[in-house]
């Protein structure tokens, strides 16, 4: 499984504990996020907890 | 800038949460993937601009709505320099519009890309970008 840094790891943790609060706001723009990120960052934490990642390229 | 002896990805975009999902996504499918991101279009000429030859990115990934210059806008402008003439150019937006997407790829984008809803269309998105990178890096030996 691809290894991520700390602060990646603590900042996506860090988020879903805010959605689920929802107090979910954007770091940079201090707006709340859109739902379309929530679930994109959400989707992401979870892809990485279960090491889903795409079947490497066949070779040709 | 910094002189950039690995092969990497430019991504423009004005979003920092579009950047930072992107790049996760991209380092989720390609762990050694090298990112960098920049903010707007003017930001993009002037880190092209500055890149010694042999070291421009292996792709570059625009957000179409930009501050100052969009993403068509920008190809313009790199439409003006032979030198960027083979650097494979991709667009994201939350826009759909079909005038921006043949205005995008009739300035030679490989693809036009909806900023995704969900993880999976991320990772579409992620897989087509990488496709075309291995591509590139193939075709350049």
């Amino acid at each position: 499984m691809a290894k991520y840094s700390k602060k990646a790891s603590e900042k996506v943790g860090k988020a879903i504990k805010e959605e689920e609060a929802g107090t979910l706001k954007s770091g940079r723009s201090g707006k709340k996020v859109t739902s379309r990120k929530q679930a994109i960052a959400i989707g992401l934490s979870e892809a990485r907890k279960e090491g889903d990642k795409v079947p490497p390229k066949k070779d040709s | 800038m910094m002189a950039h002896s690995k092969r990497y990805i430019l991504l423009a975009d004005d979003d920092g949460d579009d950047q930072d999902l992107l790049t996760e996504s991209i380092l989720l499918h390609r762990p050694s993937a090298l990112i960098k991101t920049v903010n707007n279009g003017p930001q993009v000429l002037a880190w092209l601009d500055e890149c010694p030859d042999g070291q421009l990115p292996v792709i570059l990934i625009l957000d179409y709505k930009m501050p100052m210059l969009n993403a068509a806008q920008v190809l313009d402008e790199l439409n003006s320099n032979a030198r960027y003439a083979d650097l494979p150019k991709v667009v994201w937006s939350t826009s759909s519009n079909r005038q921006h997407v043949d205005e995008c790829l009739s300035r030679g984008a490989l693809g036009y890309f909806p900023k995704p809803n969900d993880v999976t269309e991320l990772a579409a998105i992620t897989v087509s970008i990488l496709s075309l990178c291995e591509t590139v890096e193939f075709l350049a030996g």
